[in-house]
């Protein structure tokens, strides 16, 4: 039973894993609901109308809103389905003060897989030490056949100062 | 609201001039692109049963099981005719715009003590048409359409009731807690997906187009289940 936020099972995973890119699939999985962190070397963040541009020596964070959530103006509520029901929501703001510190902090961009439909502005946590990249909308990931390359696409994205 | 004097519901008469099949009547209609399902059945009777058209856009958005709120025009098109549209706002200008319809109600009297309805769904609820849905004076039902059968009725929707931006806001606090009071009723669809998640077929590729990328996953997810708020 997770009582606390800082019980919630939010693990190191290989980077494909994480984002469901093992396995050959022609679409994203809307019912995945797998959630962790990566460091990844390089991703690209593609939005509608602008090249993909590439984050490199990224913290990758992969959670999910639930469908239902909270609509905020400056935050996001996070849903965690745990092996054990019921599942947990948690504001994104208290993740990321309890999760960020026990997290590699010598990365150069922090990268949320996130959905955020309700398109809340995000401020850079107190804790992070990189730039915070997140979507406006909804999140998926895709993988280039050719080259491997790591892409989120979102209706738009923004990153903190 | 009236009381009840004749021993019966809404009826259904039975014609439909669409010539739709015995499908289109069915009390679930959804369509590949339309991943919540709307309980038509109950937006009929809600549309009976309002008290006006802030009633019925909040008994509308307690129906959708979807994550987008319901706007609502209601005009009165003549002194017979008032044409109800339900529609999301997705460009929040407060008009119907293109491509934003999912349904419209037309109400006719048909005489001084009798009016008949009928709904038809647009956009991803296409091909769902209610048959004529027959009411009486004295039926039960609220004032938004009990009006009509008063002495001097005059329409009151010749200049189009529609809702607001800030009424979207409050509609959308309103469900909240009616969803959180009444988590047994909220309806998903066998998927779990909601409506505005685009289906496969539909989605756009921001950065230019799926060929040559294989799909991995979404970072939203339906909820399984009531979940637990943790805040520390």
């Amino acid at each position: 039973m997770v009582a606390t936020i800082s019980e919630l099972p939010f693990r190191e995973r290989p980077a494909l894993e994480l984002l469901n890119l093992v396995g050959e699939r022609p679409e994203p999985d809307e019912e995945y609901a797998g959630y962790g962190w990566a460091r990844v070397p390089r991703l690209w963040l593609a939005e509608r109308g602008s090249p993909a541009r590439s984050v490199d020596d990224a913290l990758l964070l992969a959670l999910h809103c639930p469908d239902d959530g909270e609509a905020l103006t400056a935050d996001v509520e996070l849903y965690f389905e745990l092996p054990e029901p019921p599942p947990v929501t948690v504001l994104a703001s208290r993740f990321f003060a309890v999760w960020l510190p026990r997290l590699p902090t010598d990365v150069s961009a922090i990268v949320l897989a996130l959905c955020n439909p309700h398109e809340a502005r995000l401020a850079t946590p107190p804790s992070a030490r990189a730039p915070l990249h997140y979507a406006l909308g909804e999140v998926e990931s895709w993988q280039s056949r050719d080259d491997g390359r790591i892409e989120l696409r979102a209706p738009s994205w923004r990153r903190t100062p | 609201m009236l009381l009840a004097v004749l021993p019966l519901g809404v009826i259904s008469a039975g014609c439909n001039p669409s010539g739709s099949t015995s499908e289109r009547n069915e009390r679930w209609a959804t369509t590949e692109n339309t991943n919540v399902a709307i309980d038509w059945d109950k937006i009929n009777e809600a549309y009976k049963l309002a008290e006006g058209p802030e009633d019925f856009e909040r008994r509308v958005n307690e129906i959708y099981g979807g994550r987008e709120i319901i706007s609502v025009s209601v005009a009165d098109l003549d002194d017979k005719t008032q044409l109800v549209t339900g529609f999301f706002d997705k460009n929040t200008n407060g008009a119907v715009d293109e491509g934003e319809k999912i349904f419209t109600i037309r109400r006719e009297l048909t005489s001084a003590t009798s009016a008949q309805y009928q709904t038809v769904g647009y956009g991803p609820y296409y091909g769902y048409h209610s048959p004529f849905l027959s009411i009486a004076s004295g039926m039960l039902m609220g004032s938004m359409m009990s009006r009509m059968f008063t002495p001097g009725y005059a329409p009151m929707y010749q200049q189009p009731y529609t809702t607001s931006g800030s009424r979207v806001a409050d509609l959308r606090q309103t469900r909240s807690s009616y969803r959180a009071a009444n988590p047994g009723q909220f309806q998903r669809s066998q998927s779990g997906r909601t409506y505005d998640r685009p289906a496969a077929k539909s989605r756009t590729a921001p950065g230019g187009g799926s060929r040559g990328f294989r799909g991995g996953g979404k970072f939203g997810v339906a909820t399984k289940g009531r979940a637990v708020r943790l805040d520390a």
